[in-house]
């Protein structure tokens, strides 16, 4: 066996703008979160983010491939706060909500030798001419084992949907070499 | 939890770095495989964040072809090869410090007799604006079930500390029902019992579920052994079964254990008429973990010793004792003695009051200590004298006490001294 479910937060209500998994268990060697997830947007702002162990300083890096359906778009920013996992231009004043599904792994999350580093795909499709094919990538300038994530929604005022859901993985490797 | 992906090979590169990192002898039973991978390069490419070149050969062989999408930070591209398949930069050694690449390669019906693909999706990160990431997808223009994995570091070696892990996927189709785990042996842990047992070798289990016979609680275990609460002084068999999302296999049925209770009589002597001179407990079991005798003495004798031996044996034997008779206290010592002593009847003779005493031995069947056995022990006369005392016996023996023997007094109707047993 070598994935295992370690928790779950599912969105309950419309007042959710961030949430932690804490006391992440160390014996695995990565981490992944699956997660299928509204946004209902009432202002514009940011995309959404994570942080690792409630660090919040300038010690993040993120960069981005994005693909809309009409062009391709590249971006990213070193010393930066958060690590975003979704970058879509939410719309001020919208009431409607977007489905986005992402995948953001994090490989030797526990390892005290290396920078945290997250590669994350995400997509959405709206329907209405609005949609996006991301490719994230993000580090954290700290060896410190990730013992917490946290996600937040993007942007002041905005809010993950009810029954958005995030679930949480453990991922175990081999004591076999194959070598 | 399912079996679906499940982890084969583990490399991470230690201490000099290696150029290439390779896993040989892939099992075919899976239906696709994943590698993730976490590197860096020991070398920079004309001291830039990331060395290119990096490729990936299967089977020992340099052909394929690929195309790939990339992200730079701050624009895009796209690109093609028609020479090798092509793992994408990574980060060389004067990026940031201990900034691995991360990436994942996913390689589908890789033992088919076709063409295979393998797609790659790798980030290699810096703290600046640009940054690479790339999806790859890379061709072997080969129809050969895949055998070999090599991973070739474009420039420089693989830096200490870049790993590897191959995982193989089953489809649903793929997935049977569990092999059955070998029974082990159970033991009676006082109202508890121990299941011990041997999964078989990748036996597609997600847990093992243990049953008992008679029925007791039903106990779900992820490894050996499984601790299933029971009822004391019954005579237990026990199963284990693997299970998994398609059902159950079971092993074969234990041997049967007896279990007992925490805190057990184990025999009872009674005086009830004319006298004893002697009170012998033999054959103690030898499943508790330590004993305990609990006297009432009724006895005429004074001056004397109640004494105490071990498996009929008299020598070996240290005692000591702390008294008080209510004006004064005192102790005693003696070794290389005959026996040890449950305690001592004072020169006031009594019909009516009895002597109690509770003799403590821990640890009686462990044949790697020495036994040593604490009392409590005393007689009040209500003013007629009295005797209380603490006392310690060490038998210095490394055999399981199998007989206790109480002697040196006349013991009158009314005695009764008990053992019991404690697990």
């Amino acid at each position: 066996m070598s994935m295992y479910p370690i928790a779950s937060y599912v969105v309950s209500g419309s007042s959710t703008t961030t949430f932690s998994f804490t006391n992440i268990p160390q014996n695995f060697t990565h981490l992944q979160i699956r997660a299928s997830w509204n946004a209902q947007v009432n202002t514009s702002g940011n995309s959404a983010h994570m942080q690792f162990n409630s660090d919040s300083a300038a010690n993040y890096s993120y960069h981005y491939l994005l693909g809309t359906g009409s062009g391709v778009v590249g971006g990213g920013t070193g010393g930066s706060n958060v690590i975003l996992f979704s970058n879509y231009p939410w719309v001020s004043g919208s009431s409607s909500a977007y489905t986005a599904s992402s995948i953001m792994e994090i490989l030797d999350y526990s390892n005290t030798s290396k920078t945290k580093v997250a590669k994350i795909s995400n997509g959405y499709d709206t329907g209405t001419g609005i949609q996006g094919s991301w490719m994230f990538s993000g580090a954290w300038y700290n060896t410190a084992a990730i013992t917490s994530i946290t996600l937040t929604s993007p942007g002041s005022g905005n809010y993950f949907t009810n029954s958005s859901r995030f679930d949480l993985y453990g991922i175990s490797t081999s004591s076999a070499t194959g070598a | 939890m399912s079996v679906f992906i499940q982890p084969i090979y583990t490399q991470v590169v230690g201490a000099g770095g290696a150029a290439t990192v390779t896993f040989n002898n892939i099992p075919q039973g899976f239906m696709d495989l994943i590698i993730k991978f976490s590197v860096r390069s020991t070398s920079s490419d004309s001291g830039t964040n990331w060395v290119d070149g990096s490729g990936i050969q299967f089977n020992n062989t340099t052909i394929g072809s690929m195309t790939q999408l990339y992200g730079t930070g701050v624009g895009a591209g796209t690109g093609r090869g028609l020479s090798a398949m092509y793992m994408g930069v990574v980060n060389s050694n004067v990026s940031n410090s201990n900034t691995f690449t991360t990436g994942e390669l996913y390689i589908p019906n890789y033992t088919s007799g076709i063409f295979k693909q393998a797609i790659l999706d790798t980030v290699a990160e810096v703290n600046t604006a640009n940054a690479l990431m790339h999806s790859i997808a890379n061709h072997w223009i080969n129809s050969s079930p895949l055998t070999s994995i090599k991973f070739l570091c474009g420039n420089g070696s693989w830096a200490q500390g870049s790993s590897f892990t191959v995982y193989g996927v089953l489809n649903r189709a793929d997935v049977l029902s569990p092999t059955a785990p070998t029974i082990g042996t159970i033991t009676d842990q006082a109202g508890l019992l121990s299941v011990a047992f041997t999964p078989a070798s990748n036996d597609g289990a997600d847990s093992y579920k243990v049953t008992t016979n008679p029925a007791s609680n039903t106990v779900y275990g992820a490894e050996s052994p499984v601790v299933v609460p029971v009822t004391v002084g019954t005579s237990y068999t026990a199963q284990v079964e693997a299970v998994n999302s398609l059902g159950s296999t079971a092993s074969n049925t234990s041997s049967a254990v007896t279990t007992y209770n925490n805190y057990s009589s184990i025999a009872t002597m009674r005086v009830t008429s004319g006298t004893a001179n002697s009170i012998t407990f033999t054959n103690i079991p030898q499943h508790y973990q330590h004993l305990q005798v609990r006297a009432y003495s009724m006895t005429t004798n004074t001056n004397a010793n109640i004494c105490v031996n071990f498996n009929g044996i008299s020598t070996g034997y240290a005692r000591h004792e702390l008294t008080g008779d209510g004006a004064s206290a005192s102790s005693y010592g003696n070794f290389n003695d005959s026996v040890f002593t449950m305690g001592w009847l004072s020169s006031t003779s009594s019909s009516t009051s009895p002597h109690v005493g509770i003799i403590d031995v821990l640890d009686y069947r462990n044949t790697d200590k020495y036994k040593t056995a604490r009392v409590i022990s005393g007689r009040d006369l209500n003013g007629s004298g009295g005797w209380v005392q603490t006392l310690g016996g060490h038998w210095r023996d490394y055999s399981p006490v199998s007989t206790i023997t109480l002697s040196q007094i006349t013991w009158s109707p009314g005695t009764i001294i008990a053992l019991y047993g404690i697990g």
